[in-house]
């Protein structure tokens, strides 16, 4: 292999890495606070993508200035799914809370069939910019620009998960619930309103990546099999072992496709994710703890 | 002298730079009653656990029987006969008594069917005094009671070496005294135990001989009254007035 | 204790499921729905009781039913494309399914919880992924076709519907075997609490890793007589998630744990299914989503413990 496709393809797997990070954050912030794996998250995603999609298509709103406005929508709903249904089963066993969240997919994706039909939508041209050209490297521009709103908007989270009061209070039910509680904190809450910002993140990311690929309600699979296996690399409950754990993954993804073909590219995928569960469960950044 | 029945060499464990246990040896002969003392943290528990093979050490060697056993599985432990309780009691709560007894009896390999294990399982709660419990589940029962049954599973298995994890933890003073005395029933049968304690009356009432760890290290092995004198122990741990009850002087 | 349980020997379940594939021929002719829905209920009885092995008796929530009931209708229909007869296809479809199960049970079944959950689920994607790309031996996402067991439909059907039924007599019997034996046992004992199992001397890792092989090698079975059944199957078809949950919903229906809940839990469900496809054309996933969400609502443990615990007597 040539430097210069190394560069190239490494180069596409750290973009694809940042919307990997995107998509496993939300994810992850969920499964490390709630201990609930949202079996949701991947028509979520979808879903900031028809908003995103729509915004464009009726009223011509950039994809990037519609993520700030659907995000939150997309967060309220999810305030209410946790309020008034996860809420009632979050002690319960894995199996329960796993059969609820897939029951909520089977409502949101088969209501988005429904409304949208299975039909692929495409943003095309959401900045109309020529790519950036680094060297050998070519960097197109809508990717370019959503991997980085991605990732800032990520690591934006960490930033206020750590300096402000509520984040602060996430962070400490996701370390220890019980002392959380003694503490002063609203548990339930603060199940809410992280529920509510994992939405919000998941809606984001869904109009970041509405610049860059096909829409429908049938991706929902594949983006919960990037934020469970992004997750596990990188480590559960941390926005920063999210966006290690997904720039990792688009880089394998993209080494990988030049190895074996893109065809298998969940193959790989899970193969890691196995591989990772059985030798370093918390990943590459997280703490172990959380089943 | 008879072959000891453990013989652990330079056991180590570690967790990330912490050295949770230290460079320990030491050897447990058949019918000793032995004391497993040290402040909290001084790695006690995790000796327990990699002993009786619910983690694995970093360095050193456990020889149960003559036998290597170095990270063998708790399981199969408990079919060669050693065997541990937990500080927090760890019932089958959805299982009677009874049924929480058969099933030491029957997979210790003690019994050739279950029905046999449940009759088993009945002498030895009616040996332990709950034999009218037989019927109950595990969350209704009293802590003391609960521990009993605990030590019921354990006798089930016919253990030669029991390790007893702050088995008073939460009794009262009577229910102290009848664990005691239950207890040394069970060493008159044959059985080697070590008891992990705080209780220093009862380390007395029980112990001949004791272990002292600290620190992940450890700093003293012997008879009971010679370790109470020992300074470094003192220091560590006892105090005077805990060497004092330990000599039986209060 | 189930009294139940102890009543119902194996060998009656056997001797009725024989009865029942007896009284096959019997059905009139053109009843063409009411077959189709009974080798339906037996189907999804297979691998709800299946599933119960291990997420039920042993406590693990697996999403794996999908991974090796397809892996079994592959199998089957190819070994049948290639000439095999049906018995014979039926039989290495088990084998195959088992013998994927067991190192891959054993090694995963060392995760608990949401780990284990998914990783189990993941083998379906790697399995649609690589049955997919081996184009050439399984027609990829072209499909397949297999040729029924006979020539007209209506045979299929009855042949189908009797197969079904024997899997499913042979599926109860076995698992009401283990239930009651020892290995029943050690596996209610790992389900409640796994390090005290392995202080009673369990061999936990040999006994979840046997329900497992056992559980696929049920549902790898169900698929290969699936295939024989339809004719036609392609990997979006048989390795979909929804073939894992709709058995783990007809448990939770029934009752998690017990011999019988999984059939009581699929005979419900299939009525509640009918109904809303009736009624609900478009919908009717969606619908079921909602039905899901309502169960866990209102009958958390299911139809049989419910009963039991009203009609326990004090």
């Amino acid at each position: 292999m040539s430097i210069a496709t190394f560069l190239q393809v490494a180069a596409n797997g750290l973009l694809l890495g940042g919307l990997y990070a995107a998509i496993a954050a939300g994810f992850s912030l969920v499964w490390g606070v709630l201990n609930i794996v949202n079996m949701l998250h991947g028509s979520v995603v979808v879903l900031g993508s028809y908003g995103a999609f729509f915004a464009w298509q009726r009223l011509g709103l950039n994809p990037f200035a519609a993520a700030v406005v659907i995000g939150p929508c997309v967060g309220v709903l999810g305030w209410f799914i946790q309020r008034f249904v996860i809420g009632r089963v979050i002690s319960a066993p894995v199996l329960i809370t796993l059969v609820m969240t897939f029951a909520l997919d089977l409502v949101l994706n088969n209501g988005m069939l429904l409304a949208f039909t299975a039909d692929y939508r495409k943003i095309n041209g959401a900045t109309g910019l020529a790519p950036l050209r680094i060297g050998t490297v070519v960097l197109p521009a809508d990717r370019l620009i959503a991997t980085v709103l991605a990732i800032a908007g990520t690591y934006t989270v960490h930033i206020y998960l750590h300096h402000s009061r509520l984040g602060r209070a996430i962070v400490a039910v996701r370390m220890d619930k019980e002392t959380a509680r003694l503490m002063g904190v609203k548990v339930e809450r603060v199940y809410a309103i992280t529920f509510a910002l994992g939405l919000t993140m998941a809606g984001m990311a869904g109009c970041y990546l509405a610049v860059v690929y096909p829409i429908s309600p049938l991706a929902s699979g594949g983006y919960l099999g990037i934020a469970f296996t992004a997750c596990v690399l990188g480590g559960l409950g941390s926005v920063i072992g999210a966006i290690a754990g997904g720039l990792l993954l688009g880089l394998v993804e993209s080494f990988g496709a030049l190895a074996i073909g893109s065809e298998y590219s969940l193959t790989v995928a899970s193969t890691i994710l196995i591989l990772m569960l059985l030798v370093r469960p918390q990943g590459l950044v997280g703490r172990a703890g959380y089943e | 002298m008879s072959a000891p029945l453990l013989r652990v060499e330079g056991l180590s464990r570690r967790f990330a730079g912490l050295k949770a246990v230290e460079d320990v040896s030491f050897e447990i002969l058949p019918g000793e009653i032995t004391g497993l003392i040290g402040s909290n943290g001084a790695g006690k528990t995790t000796l327990v656990n990699l002993v009786t093979g619910h983690l694995k050490p970093t360095a050193g060697r456990v020889h149960f029987l003559g036998r290597d056993v170095t990270g063998s599985r708790p399981h199969r432990l408990q079919r060669l006969g050693l065997l541990r309780t937990f500080q927090v009691v760890q019932p089958f709560g959805e299982f009677t008594a009874r049924d929480n007894v058969a099933a030491s009896a029957f997979f210790s390999g003690k019994a050739h069917d279950l029905s046999a294990a449940r009759q088993a399982a009945e002498e030895v709660l009616e040996r332990l005094g709950i034999g009218r419990l037989a019927n109950q589940l595990p969350p209704s029962m009293t802590l003391a009671n609960r521990k009993r049954l605990e030590l019921a599973r354990a006798v089930a298995a016919r253990p030669k070496l029991l390790f007893l994890d702050e088995v008073n933890a939460g009794l009262n003073s009577s229910e102290i005294d009848e664990v005691l005395h239950l207890l040394r029933a069970i060493a008159n049968g044959g059985v080697a135990i070590v008891v992990i304690e705080h209780l220093m009356r009862v380390v007395r009432g029980l112990c001949r001989r004791l272990i002292v760890m600290h620190q992940g290290k450890l700093i003293a092995d012997g008879a009971t009254e010679i370790v109470a004198e020992d300074p470094e122990v003192m220091s560590a741990y006892l105090g005077a007035r805990g060497a004092a009850l330990l000599r039986g002087q209060v | 204790m189930t009294s139940l349980r102890d009543v119902l020997m194996p060998g009656r379940v056997l001797f009725v499921g024989g009865i029942l594939i007896l009284l096959v021929p019997l059905i009139p002719h053109g009843e063409t729905y009411a077959m189709r829905l009974a080798t339906q209920c037996a189907l999804l009885a297979i691998l709800a009781i299946s599933w119960n092995l291990v997420g039920g008796l042993t406590g693990y929530p697996s999403f794996a039913t999908a991974a090796f009931f397809g892996l079994g209708a592959y199998v089957g229909g190819v070994l049948q494309q290639m000439g095999l007869p049906w018995a014979i296809a039926l039989l290495a479809a088990a084998c195959a399914a088992a013998l994927l199960a067991a190192p891959f049970g054993f090694t995963i079944l060392r995760l608990r919880g949401h780990y284990f959950a998914i990783a189990s689920l993941m083998l379906i994607a790697i399995l649609r992924e690589v049955t997919t790309g081996w184009a050439s031996l399984t027609g990829g996402g072209m499909g397949l076709n297999v040729p029924g067991a006979a020539s007209d439909p209506e045979t299929t059907a009855r042949f189908a519907l009797q197969s079904m039924l024997g899997l499913s007599a042979v599926a109860l019997a076995s698992s009401a075997f283990v239930a009651k034996s020892w290995v029943g046992f050690g596996l209610s004992c790992i389900r409640m609490n796994e390090t005290a199992a392995a202080g009673a001397g369990i061999d936990a890792a040999l006994l979840k890793t046997l329900a497992f092989t056992l559980s696929s090698g049920l549902a790898g079975a169900a698929g290969a007589i699936y295939a024989s059944w339809i004719g036609y199957i392609d990997p979006s078809d048989v390795y979909d998630v929804m073939w894992s949950v709709r058995p783990i919903v007809a448990v939770l229906i029934g009752g998690l744990g017990t011999v019988f809940g999984p059939v009581i839990g699929t005979l419900v469900y299939i009525a509640l299914e009918e109904v809303l496809w009736r009624n609900i054309l478009t919908f009717g996933t969606g619908a079921l989503g909602l039905l899901i969400i309502a169960l866990l609502f209102f009958l958390p443990s299911g139809i049989l413990p419910s009963l039991r615990r009203r009609y326990r007597p004090a």
